[in-house]
């Protein structure tokens, strides 16, 4: 995966969860709109006292090729179904359905 | 078998109001299909039974399966004059995804020599699959009158014939819409979207006409036994699952200010009669919009396409279906006509004859109701009835409904293996992906011969004729 496709944007949310849904729906109409593939991400995530929580991302990738990316379906949104995150046995596990 | 569901009559079950639920459930199925239904359908039907303002009963269409929300081949209906909600999740991302299918004038033993050089040159010519890249390029500006003119918009730009567009739902152009309440980045995901047929369950398939069951109908929906026709399955694209994306997110908030207590966050709704409820209705029919001059633009590359293989065809356009879309419609409740806004998430309109919206050919047998089954199974076409308006608002299913996951159907089954069977029984299958193919499989899906049958003993609609595939194109 290459890297000369950057991208940074800011979500917020008022949780973990909801979080989670916002910062894929970005990543997936970025991708959409720039016509890009991610594969690289930092992101750094500030949780305030009340419970909300802001995400800074970096995603990096590269243009979109139909050739080299064989996807098969196309993701049209995050959605809250059996939206989980948390930490079980000392790892954060986040669990989100796509919606394709 | 489900025991909360009590079979009130033959092939329809009743999930009795309880708790919070302001209505009954009920779903039309036979015992097979009912034994088949996911645990998550009668939480889903429970759930939307429980929204403010929903009319008579949560129903669900034969071919339903576990959707986000509301159930897919779910149907409420909901009234504003008694603090009704419109829900962005009982519409549901892909917004008026549906069905339209074409007549040829072509039989289909006429194409048999030609079938795969027909598939191929469709499948070059129609974009499908993962990618981005539509037959027509454009700038906001010109977006923002597709979103308001719909099909009207691709046939006044040269991609149709002016007579087809009665025989689009809502002719052609959804009223109501607005595009100023689409964000800018709805709008971006689609500048080159237009004409696209996606990824997914989305198709363009080449099919022959097996059966007839109701020749009046069928004479009126121009089909005879060994027909070629033409249908495409697609929505609205980049735009309408943005338009889902963001108002699922902007509903939630309003439904907690109206006090609307939301036991799933799929539900995401609000009042009909609120400035959160009319600017969604405003942006859903731009996306119904959307999708209805995608499926005019593919019909005019489909034309181009049987142009040059085949050119004394003459495609002429049975009808358009709409899947997902919140729709307001007059409805006889308890024998009082009600301004009803009616959520169909993977269900189909279907009027019953005599309807004053079907086109004058078409009122005395209903509206057509296009089933899509499999690329290995039969696809039915169907007419409104003129008891499917007290059986589920006048809605019937839209497709076989999903068994079993994308997943599930990917370990059970390889993509070359399955294009390989298909083809040895006659079906050309050109898929951007292998795997994409394996998770469409035939046994993926209910048996749509089943759902067809069970939408025609329960009154919703009745079958007219049965297609078989004989090449599609898989997005």
């Amino acid at each position: 995966m290459g890297r000369e496709a950057e991208e940074r944007f800011e979500v917020e949310a008022p949780g973990l969860p909801e979080l989670l849904v916002a910062f894929l729906n970005e990543l997936i109409s970025l991708a959409d709109t720039k016509h890009l593939v991610f594969g690289d991400f930092r992101v750094r995530i500030d949780e305030n006292p009340s419970g909300s929580c802001r995400l800074s991302a970096r995603a990096r990738g590269e243009p979109f090729d139909a050739a080299r990316h064989r996807f098969t379906v196309l993701p049209k949104g995050a959605t809250y179904t059996a939206l989980a995150v948390g930490r079980q046995d000392g790892r954060w596990v986040a669990q989100c359905v796509i919606d394709v | 078998m489900d025991t909360d569901f009590r079979e009130i009559e033959a092939n329809v079950w009743e999930l009795p109001t309880t708790d919070a639920m302001r209505v009954p459930g009920r779903i039309f199925a036979s015992r097979d299909l009912i034994d088949a239904v996911d645990e998550k359908v009668r939480e889903q039907l429970r759930n939307v039974a429980s929204l403010p303002g929903i009319v008579t009963a949560a129903y669900a269409m034969p071919d339903a399966h576990w959707g986000y929300g509301f159930p897919i081949g779910g149907v409420a209906a909901f009234d504003p004059e008694l603090g009704g909600i419109v829900s962005a999740g009982g519409v549901g991302f892909d917004i008026s995804c549906g069905v339209r299918t074409y007549t040829t004038q072509l039989k289909a033993r006429e194409i048999s020599e030609k079938k795969e050089t027909l598939a191929h040159d469709l499948y070059r010519t129609v974009p499908a699959g993962v990618g981005w890249g539509g037959a027509v390029r454009l700038s906001v500006d010109e977006l923002d009158q597709v979103l308001l003119g719909g099909a009207r918009w691709a046939v006044e730009s040269g991609w149709g014939e002016s007579s087809e567009l009665e025989r689009v739902e809502e002719h052609g152009c959804m009223r109501g819409a607005d595009p100023s309440k689409v964000s800018r980045r709805a709008k971006e995901r689609q500048l080159g979207e237009l004409g696209t047929l996606g990824s997914g369950n989305h198709y363009l398939e080449l099919q022959e006409v097996a059966e007839i069951f109701d020749a009046k109908a069928a004479a009126a929906f121009g089909l005879e036994s060994g027909d070629l026709v033409v249908t495409i399955h697609c929505g609205s694209r980049g735009l309408g699952h943005q338009i889902g994306t963001d108002y699922m997110q902007r509903l939630l908030p309003a439904a907690a200010k109206y006090g609307i207590r939301l036991p799933d966050r799929e539900l995401s709704c609000a009042p009909i009669r609120s400035s959160e409820g009319e600017d969604y209705l405003g942006a859903m029919r731009a996306g119904i919009n959307c999708a209805l001059a995608n499926r005019q633009v593919i019909g005019g590359l489909v034309r181009r396409v049987f142009a040059r293989h085949f050119p004394k065809a003459h495609l002429n356009l049975l009808y358009d279906v709409s899947h997902n879309t919140c729709k307001v419609e007059r409805h006889a409740v308890e024998g009082r006509p009600r301004l009803l806004f009616v959520h169909r998430k993977g269900a189909t309109r279907a009027f019953g004859p005599g309807h004053p919206d079907l086109p004058e050919e078409y009122r005395t047998v209903g509206q057509p109701v296009l089933i899509g089954g499999t690329m290995g199974t039969s696809s039915f076409v169907l007419a409104g009835t003129a008891e499917s308006e007290a059986r589920a608002f006048s809605s019937s299913c839209h497709g076989a409904g999903r068994l079993m996951s994308r997943t599930q159907a990917k370990g059970k089954w390889q993509g070359k293996a399955l294009i390989r069977e298909l083809s040895e029984r006659g079906i050309i299958i050109k898929a951007h992906t292998t795997k994409g193919a394996a998770e469409e499989a035939p046994g993926a899906y209910k048996d749509v011969e089943e759902v067809a049958a069970v939408a025609e003993s329960t009154g919703l609609s009745r079958r007219v004729a049965r297609v078989l595939p004989i090449a599609c194109i898989k997005g």
